[in-house]
């Protein structure tokens, strides 16, 4: 298939590296069923006031990575992965606020990317389903060719639909997740981000900048990437939030 | 569905992401996080007439304004500190204080290991309530229906109505007490203070010593002062004015201009809560009922920029 990929996450100012609730499954590059191979990744980010929301994200992007990046199959494995939260979050004599907590249940974004061959021999196709802000960018030649879910920073400012750890008639995946799919050519990358740096990518790209050749450059080290993010924070062009980002380079055909 | 602000603890909601983009120069926009909490300082009215109903009493004119006044409370804190919680760890985003004036006196209305407490980490006050009580409460069965269900209901402090109104003497004590915290945080969010009465102070005009605890200020902006009436004279209730016109006496009309003007975040809420806002519009409420006060705390403490 041909693809390089990398992530890099850095928590928030002030928080210990273990506090960092955006995570991701990456990357899982298999047989589709069918003969032909497929990548898949997620992401995830937890929401910061529940508990065990780091627990979630981690579950649900492992999740969609298992399902193939198939909705169907993650919604049909959906209810084992909620009874796993449960389980691996319940303890006998809690305090009462720790129980009444836990009763909110957890809730995250998710954003999960499956990238197939097609019968066009000349590009691949990627789709991706998307709960929340988490975003992803269709970059070619350094110029976003387009955005998913968001299209602009007024769509961040919006309350984010998040997955819950915790059933709900009114919680139809079905409803809640939207789906996008197109062509994915030698040359193109991919970029999934958590909603502070997908914020920035759009501010950089309303404001004229060059967003992309930016991140080309930071993309090449974690140590880079973190300088980055540090910097950005202490000029207040990004917002103190864990920052994480998956790319993927196409290199096929 | 599930947005984030459908859960009163749910994280992701526009007060967080909406400070973004926001210049960090705008006011009431400092990052509330461990390293630098907010502090909400409630003054609660404990005279005698708080011993009155409650405006709006569903129960039949049985629930006394004092009684109400302290679920309310006790509700928001508890509320406070389960979202502040973290698995069986309450970060200290906050440090709250309730001050009870009445009888003359005019101090810390915390009972049990925090009696005497002015300020108080919200994770001490998590682990000290003085009692936990049972109570029903109705709640979602995940199908559209609604079940009861037990629930533990800490108490950190109880009603009380008794003697006079010592309204001036409670903002000079909250003037100490922000002042002192301003000192300590002189970048951080500056501090909110509720004040919640049913009647005229009767130690003086208390516009002045109001005045002077709104001038307290951090780099972020001046402390906010918030007044919730309830008139032992009745009358309609009124959310938000943003004039004095349409208040129904002297003593409203001057917890009208206490108060200071909404954020914009809180304006942003109040509007999503279903209230008519203008941009002048103060937090000050007038005989609401317990359902508007919940919502008075939970707009009126709510920063822009929790971390």
């Amino acid at each position: 298939m041909n693809l390089r990929s990398g992530v890099y996450s850095l928590h928030k100012a002030g928080s210990a590296i273990e506090d960092n609730e955006d995570k991701y499954a990456l990357p899982l590059v298999g047989d589709a069923g069918n003969g032909t191979t497929q990548f898949v990744c997620a992401l995830s980010d937890g929401a910061t006031e529940m508990s065990y929301s780091a627990l979630w994200a981690e579950l649900i992007a492992t999740g969609f990575c298992e399902s193939k990046g198939s909705i169907d199959e993650f919604e049909r494995i959906l209810p084992d992965i909620r009874k796993q939260w449960i389980t691996r979050t319940s303890k006998p004599d809690l305090p009462w606020y720790a129980e009444q907590k836990l009763a909110l249940g957890a809730f995250a974004t998710l954003l999960g990317l499956k990238i197939e061959e097609s019968d066009n021999s000349e590009e691949l196709v990627f789709t991706s389903y998307a709960v929340g802000d988490t975003c992803l960018f269709h970059i070619r030649n350094a110029a976003l060719i387009a955005s998913f879910p968001a299209t602009n920073h007024h769509q961040l400012l919006n309350r984010p639909l998040l997955l819950p750890s915790r059933y709900d008639s009114r919680d139809n995946l079905a409803d809640m997740v939207k789906v996008e799919t197109a062509g994915f050519m030698k040359g193109d990358r991919l970029i999934l981000a958590t909603d502070a740096v997908s914020g920035w990518i759009f501010s950089e790209v309303e404001r004229g900048g060059a967003p992309f050749i930016e991140l080309d450059r930071v993309i090449r080290s974690e140590l880079e990437f973190a300088a980055w993010i540090s910097a950005l924070r202490g000029e207040a062009k990004i917002k103190n939030d864990d920052c994480t980002i998956i790319w993927i380079d196409s290199e096929y055909p | 569905m599930f947005f984030a602000d459908n859960l009163k603890s749910c994280p992701k909601g526009q007060w967080l992401i909406s400070s973004a983009l926001i210049p960090p120069t705008m006011p009431y926009n400092a990052e509330i996080s461990r390293a630098n909490p907010g502090c909400f300082l409630f003054l609660v009215d404990q005279s005698a007439s708080m011993a009155d109903p409650m405006p709006g009493d569903s129960g039949g004119g049985t629930t006394k304004k004092s009684e109400a006044t302290a679920d309310v409370l006790n509700k928001f804190l508890q509320n406070l500190v389960i979202k502040c919680g973290k698995g069986e760890e309450i970060r200290d985003w906050f440090h709250v204080g309730v001050i009870g004036y009445g009888d003359s006196k005019v101090g810390s209305a915390f009972g049990g290991a925090i009696s005497g407490r002015d300020l108080v980490p919200i994770s001490e006050i998590g682990k000290s309530p003085s009692r936990i009580e049972e109570r029903n409460r109705k709640i979602s069965d995940g199908a559209g229906g609604l079940v009861e269900q037990r629930i533990k209901f800490p108490v950190w402090f109880d009603a009380v109505a008794n003697g006079g109104t010592p309204m001036c003497q409670a903002l000079a004590k909250a003037n100490e007490i922000v002042s002192a915290w301003v000192g300590k945080s002189p970048t951080g969010f500056p501090p909110i203070v509720v004040n919640v009465t049913d009647g005229e102070a009767n130690d003086g005009d208390p516009s002045q010593n109001a005045g002077a605890l709104k001038s307290v200020s951090t780099t972020d902006g001046n402390v906010l002062l918030f007044n919730i009436h309830l008139s032992s004279k009745g009358g309609a209730a009124i959310d938000y004015p943003d004039a004095e016109v349409g208040l129904p006496d002297d003593f409203a009309k001057t917890l009208f201009n206490m108060s200071s003007l909404l954020t914009e975040t809180m304006q942003t809420m109040a509007i999503q809560k279903g209230y008519k806002i203008t941009a002048n519009s103060r937090g000050f409420v007038f005989n609401s009922d317990l359902v508007s006060l919940i919502d008075f705390l939970d707009i009126g403490t709510r920063p822009s920029n929790l971390r």
